[in-house]
């Protein structure tokens, strides 16, 4: 927006995080007393985001009749991907189904392998005009559309207490992407997703149109968001859940691989790449081409 | 006494009313005045019709799982000590969009923890109960199939491996 609108010339922009120290950990500064909507969930014990997600995707499991070894394909899947990228956090350490099945639970129906990794990192992204990039040495990427989205009296998180809980703010976002955009589902070559929970991928399939609700976990099976196999490849860095945790920003990056042919898991003639924020709050996306 | 229990602050003029009531016992959700629509997390303004004025209507506390976890460690410290404990969704009778999250317990002042999550199902219907924590009155939800006469306080069921 700043370099189209003219403020300025050239934009960086970067995310970049440090958990290790156990000072900076959310919780070493949990608070006693509560004033906002966190009132409604914590001193129920409903108290990390993965407890929040849960509750999300046991419903959803409920209602469309899913199983673990269906949801096990979102990881399963990003950590094969994963096993071809040598930056990943996952890259020697692969993953089958037992071992999925197997995994301790963090709150049921998540297991360990639902979850992110987390990870120390940074990355940042150079952004300019179209005509001031065509003159630089890398292929320029282009932003083809954006959108952000949040639908009314939505929960962050804990979005359980609006009519239609399961039908997040990325059904918002896509709505104003997809209207900003020529482009359809149809058209997009491969998809960032943003996960920091496994259950996050087939809701946000679902909210951009990739297939119907209730049917985003199916839309995983038989490969179906692998890379060489699938109709749209996701997260083919290996994601939050096996390449590493920035908070989505690595999901930027990989598209923009995409869109140059750097990929360790390069979409044949991929021409378009859709990176998503988090379902479940305030969210944003982002339509990358070549 | 600090339980190490995260707990609300008390003081908000637009959510105490239903702290209020349970502490007396009752389930009190927020009402329009204006248009009559209950609501739920309590907020200073009725998201139908916009009216900035509300009451509280009292509830039967009978309800259904909507949906629930099972939490386990790593958890804060409090919390852990009560793992793998149900966490529930639940939806009241008296209109399914009015929603509350609450833990399980096998009855009235006993802790979350005591109740087997194998036991628990979507569509359960419940009750609530009150548990005081610290200065705080806050609602659990109870069911028969729980209440376990051998367990007033969390002890394992003899041949429990739980």
């Amino acid at each position: 927006m700043a370099v189209a609108s003219g403020q300025c010339d050239v934009a960086v922009a970067w995310r970049a995080r440090k958990r290790a120290a156990k000072s900076t950990r959310v919780w070493s500064q949990a608070p006693k007393r509560l004033d906002d909507s966190d009132q409604w969930t914590r001193p129920a014990g409903l108290l990390r985001p993965v407890d929040e997600i849960a509750m999300l995707t046991h419903r959803y499991m409920h209602e469309y009749r899913v199983t673990r070894e269906q949801l096990a394909n979102v990881a399963l899947t990003l950590r094969r991907h994963a096993n071809r990228n040598p930056r990943a956090a996952m890259y020697g350490k692969t993953l089958d189904l037992e071992q999925y099945l197997s995994a301790r639970w963090i709150s049921e129906p998540l297991c360990l392998f639902d979850n992110c990794l987390e990870s120390d990192g940074a990355f940042a992204v150079v952004i300019t005009s179209a005509e001031r990039a065509r003159d630089l040495p890398r292929k320029p990427v282009y932003i083809h559309a954006y959108a952000q989205g949040l639908p009314q009296q939505h929960q962050i998180m804990s979005n359980y207490f609006c009519e239609d809980p399961l039908r997040g703010p990325s059904h918002v976002a896509a709505r104003r992407l997809w209207a900003n955009s020529e482009l359809t589902p149809e058209d997009v070559s491969c998809a960032q997703i943003y996960d920091a929970f496994s259950p996050l991928i087939p809701l946000s399939l679902e909210g951009y149109g990739f297939c119907e609700r209730g049917e985003g976990v199916a839309f995983t099976e038989d490969g179906g968001i692998e890379w060489n196999r699938g109709r749209l490849p996701v997260n083919t860095s290996g994601g939050s859940l096996s390449e590493a945790y920035v908070h989505g920003f690595n999901h930027v990056i990989e598209a923009v691989r995409q869109m140059r042919g750097d990929s360790t898991c390069q979409v044949e003639d991929a021409s378009s790449c859709l990176v998503t924020s988090g379902e479940c709050v305030p969210t944003s996306a982002l339509l990358l081409r070549n | 006494m600090e339980t190490g229990w995260i707990l609300p602050d008390l003081s908000n003029e637009a959510t105490r009313g239903f702290w209020e009531g349970c502490a007396e016992g009752e389930l009190r959700i927020q009402t329009c005045s204006a248009c009559g629509s209950m609501r739920m997390p309590p907020r200073p303004m009725c998201p139908q019709c916009r009216s900035i004025s509300y009451g509280w209507t009292k509830m039967s506390g009978e309800g259904r799982i909507w949906s629930f976890v099972v939490a386990h460690p790593p958890l804060l410290p409090a919390y852990a000590e009560l793992a793998p404990y149900p966490v529930a969704t639940i939806e009241l009778v008296e209109d399914p969009m009015i929603r509350i999250v609450g833990g399980l317990v096998g009855g009235p002042d006993l802790e979350p923890g005591a109740v087997d999550p194998s036991t628990v199902e979507i569509g359960d219907p419940v009750h609530v109960v009150f548990a005081q924590v610290e200065d705080v009155t806050i609602p659990r939800w109870t069911s028969a199939k729980w209440a376990r006469a051998d367990n007033p306080h969390r002890a394992p069921a003899p041949g429990s491996s739980r």
